[in-house]
């Protein structure tokens, strides 16, 4: 009965089965992992904004223009040296162009947004936000860029890890149901060996199962009565023309 | 024949039973290791992206603070702190608290819970030091708690739920035809040939392919016994003996059957098993797409206004399968069921496939059609009659196999498929689906034979004298008709109301296609939980009347929340007692059809349902998401909702009135 071959061909749709199940996990966990991962920093480039917001604004309300905040060169320059993830800030005026920068790529002008803003792109993450005057009227804005290598790093060692865990789980899993349907094939086996020993030798052999005992004693103990019936029947036969 | 099935399962039920549970435990124990290791991973990678955010948070704080000594306020007298810290955790929902201590340690001000005795480990700080001209007044510390994090990952728990429930119905699923194929058929096989044996019938040998020795060993002894009786029988037919030979042989014919002519028959092993796996593959295949197929069709550019648009995919789907069905029945007897599969899973892949990349919706009516007839090639090729003549089951068990099969898919398949169109796309879906299929069709290709459906000859009925059957009585025309409006009710039901209304209104309030799917499993989890009370009632007393009221009432209540301006959690409990209801009440009538039909087999005869009606009953599954696409169009989801169950109750007093005619004539 059981070849590797039609085992094989027993234990593979399990293991699509658990691979497609896994994977799907896998990636419902990195997806949701992410999504987790976006709101914390995304929420943590929010607060820097509004911090130097808060800042900028508190001269713009003493009655600085915007190219005369003091010490904003020193701020922003303060801020980018203070956190490794900047790569460049700069404060705008009201058109758009750059009035403060800080870092090397820092754009000369930029489009200044109607309201608080992050665009994510591959690369990384740009937050701007509107610098209002007490009066309320728009002065300038203030862009953040962060960079993506770091989200990008912890993604990709997301991504291995949950990728090792899925197939871990997969391969498991099939083992365990291998090896399961392997100790359920034996067992089959064992049984149908049992049964044909016992039909070989006309007796239940010692140690079997009850079932199979049963049944082959009674298959033994019919096949002799019927032998010997159609032995009688043949002698009956025979003999009377013997006599005839 | 109780006691032998009882003795037979003996041999395999033990072992067949812990293998499952084995492998039902090994898949439970992968998933929960999976979601505790994707929790450490949000601890050891997501944390240190918060904990940067709490650097921050303490950066900013301790420049204004030091700022704020600049501007000449002195340490001590230091005021609105407490406040400052509120708004901002206020603002930072994902900041858990903020300390400021005094140079020597002493907490000066507390804002926000965590950190302080209990469970500090839980909690991760940063400190920032506020210094001014070389002096440290104090420290700020800024923790965030590790179980925000954490309670983030548990907001997608009912997908990994529904993934973990749909693994363990797969899991079980495909346990249960490896061990079919693997143990409990040759087991079975054994088991009927060793009891035929021993209850005196020996005609049937083994295939040596299932075990060797064992076939060796019984198709030796039959050959032994076979080949004297064969001695004998040639005795016996000497015309000399014939007088005093025949009691010899009636004798042992009375006591034995042996093989005709010394040769046995091969005892074929039982396929039944792998028909249901490829009809389970077929419809597991098919439900995947079944949470988001209207809106995906309303997504694509059309004329059409939404939520007809949601709903002709749907009808096309059903519709073709309904029109093919007759002609794939021909064609069946014709070509065998294996060409029959093997084509249908072909042109159902293909329709499938084309509904991952089509340009627009004209196009996409067109694939669903093509996989709706696909679908019929495959469904036909493993009805029952296709296959029951063949294999020793009778067409009884062959139908509640299928029956089995389907509500199996229709728990586990719309929550992945859901799981998989929210985050990979609904076009993977498409493509997993047509993969299925395709591999349904390989499945076939390798195990069914080319057998022709039974009874292929029996339908060229014209070329004799038709014998005109005896007109019907009224309790028979009451039987077909209260079938006809059973199923034509069911079908109208699983198009309008479980393919169509609930997803187009799960959508109009807002839920995301993985949690379509989600209801769609309970939704099919409920006749699964009515089978006990099926074992417990309908089949002892005439308790059907009291069951179908009961419906009624669950369908009639359930219907008041979507009349009246209700909540939605209300809502929902409106729905699902409609379901329950409409679920309970059709399984109510087709357990009554089919017990009504049974006795009266047993009497008479069944007469054949007429054409019109059965035509009826097939037209009402595309018929379904047309009229539920129409109500939606003109009333809103909820009405529409609230007419289907209507439907439903009519169809249910009609189901009762028939019934009530035929009962009358009989007292």
């Amino acid at each position: 009965m059981p070849t590797t071959r039609a085992g094989l061909g027993l234990v593979l749709p399990f293991a699509c089965m658990a691979a497609l199940l896994f994977g799907l996990s896998a990636w419902l966990y990195l997806f949701q992992l992410e999504h987790i991962l976006v709101q914390v920093e995304e929420s943590r480039l929010r607060f820097t904004l509004a911090d130097l917001r808060a800042d900028f604004e508190k001269g713009l309300d003493r009655g600085f223009a915007i190219r005369q905040l003091p010490s904003a060169q020193a701020a922003i320059d303060t801020e980018l040296r203070q956190d490794a993830d900047m790569v460049w800030l700069c404060v705008l005026d009201a058109r758009g162009a750059a009035v403060f920068r800080a870092g090397p790529n820092a754009p000369a002008v930029f489009q200044v947004p109607d309201h608080e803003r992050i665009d994510r792109d591959d690369d990384g993450a740009t937050g701007t936000t509107l610098l209002t005057d007490d009066a309320g009227h728009a002065a300038g804005a203030l862009a953040v860029r962060y960079s993506g290598r770091g989200h990008a790093r912890i993604m990709a060692a997301l991504t291995l890890r949950l990728a090792l865990a899925a197939l871990a789980a997969t391969c498991a899993t099939t083992a365990c149901f291998a090896w399961a349907l392997r100790r359920l094939r034996r067992r089959g086996e064992r049984l149908l060996a049992q049964a044909a020993e016992g039909l070989a030798q006309h007796k239940p052999e010692r140690g079997s199962d009850q079932a199979v005992a049963e049944m082959v004693d009674q298959v033994n103990q019919t096949a002799a009565t019927a032998l010997v019936e159609v032995t009688a029947a043949r002698h009956a036969l025979g003999g009377s023309e013997a006599a005839g | 024949m109780s006691t032998q099935t009882r003795r037979d399962s003996r041999l395999y039920a033990r072992p067949l039973r812990r293998f499952i549970a084995v492998a039902l435990a090994a898949m439970l124990c992968a998933q929960l290791a999976m979601s505790y290791y994707a929790w450490t991973l949000a601890d050891a990678f997501v944390v240190p992206a918060l904990e940067r955010k709490a650097e921050n948070t303490g950066l900013a704080i301790a420049r204004n603070l030091t700022r704020t000594l600049a501007a000449g306020v002195p340490w001590e007298k230091l005021e609105g702190v407490e406040p400052w810290f509120d708004e901002i955790l206020g603002a930072n929902p994902d900041l858990a608290y903020v300390v400021l201590t005094d140079g020597e340690g002493h907490v000066l001000v507390r804002a926000g819970h965590g950190g302080e005795v209990i469970a500090p480990e839980q909690y991760v700080a940063a400190t920032r030091e506020v210094e001014r001209r070389f002096v440290t007044y104090g420290e700020v510390l800024v923790g965030v708690d590790r179980r925000f994090i954490t309670s983030r990952i548990q907001t997608i728990r009912n997908d990994t739920g529904a993934l973990l429930l749909a693994g363990l119905v797969l899991t079980f699923e495909l346990a249960w035809f490896a061990a079919a194929l693997g143990f409990t058929g040759p087991m079975r096989q054994a088991a009927e040939v060793l009891g035929r044996m021993g209850s005196g019938d020996f005609r049937y040998r083994l295939q040596p392919s299932l075990h060797l020795p064992f076939a060796q060993a019984v198709n030796h002894l039959q050959d032994r016994l076979n080949h004297a009786y064969a001695g004998v029988a040639r005795l016996a037919a000497d015309q000399r003996r014939w007088a005093y030979a025949q009691p010899v042989i009636k004798r042992l014919r009375s006591l034995y059957r042996f093989a005709d002519g010394g040769y046995a028959l091969e005892l074929a092993p039982d396929r039944g098993v792998v028909v249901r796996t490829l009809a389970f593959i077929a419809f597991f295949a098919e439900a995947l797409a079944q949470p988001f197929l209207p809106l995906y069709g309303a997504g694509l550019p059309t004329a059409l206004p939404g939520w007809l648009a949601g709903a002709l995919p749907l009808c096309a789907l059903l519709g073709g399968t309904a029109l093919a069905l007759p002609l794939a029945r021909d064609w069946t007897t014709q070509a065998g069921r294996r060409h029959s599969f093997i084509a249908g899973s072909l042109i159902a892949a293909l329709g499938c496939a084309a509904g991952a990349w089509v340009p627009d919706f004209e196009v996409f009516v067109v694939a669903r059609a093509t996989a709706g007839i696909g679908y019929a090639l495959l469904l036909i090729a493993v009805l029952p009659e296709s296959w029951a003549g063949g294999e020793r089951r009778t067409s009884r068990t062959g139908t509640a196999l299928l029956a089995a099969a389907f509500a199996i898919a229709q728990v586990c398949a719309p929550p992945l498929g859901g799981v998989i169109a929210d985050t990979v796309g609904p076009r993977a879906v498409f493509l997993l689906a047509a993969l299925l299929v395709l591999g349904a069709g390989g499945i076939a290709a390798a195990m069914l034979d080319e057998r022709r459906p039974a009874g292929a000859g029996a339908r060229v009925r014209f070329l004799g004298a038709p014998a005109e059957p005896p007109a019907p009585t009224r309790r028979q025309r009451a039987l077909v008709w209260s079938a006809a409006v059973a199923g034509t009710v069911a079908r109208f039901e699983f198009g309008g109301f479980l393919l169509a209304a609930v997803p187009l209104w799960l959508t109009a309030t807002n839920h995301s296609t993985a949690s379509i799917g989600r209801y769609q499993m309970a939704l099919g989890l409920v006749p699964i939980l009515f089978i006990p009370l099926f074992r417990k009632l309908a089949w002892r007393s005439d308790s059907y009347q009291l069951l179908l009221v009961l419906a009624v009432a669950l369908a009639a209540g359930g219907t008041v929340p979507f009349l009246r301006p209700a909540i939605l959690p209300g809502q929902l409990a409106g729905l699902g007692m409609i379901a329950a209801g409409i679920t309970l009440g059709l399984t109510v009538q087709q357990v009554a059809v089919t017990r009504a039909r049974r006795l009266m087999e047993l009497r008479t005869f069944v007469p054949p349902t007429p054409l019109p009606l059965r035509a009826l009953e097939w037209a009402a599954l595309p018929a379904g998401p047309l009229a539920a696409a129409l109500l939606l169009q003109l009333r809103g989801p909820g009405f529409a909702l609230a007419m289907l169950a209507g439907v439903f109750i009519a169809g249910a007093a009609a189901f009762a009135l028939v019934r009530a005619c035929a009962g009358r004539e009989d007292a």
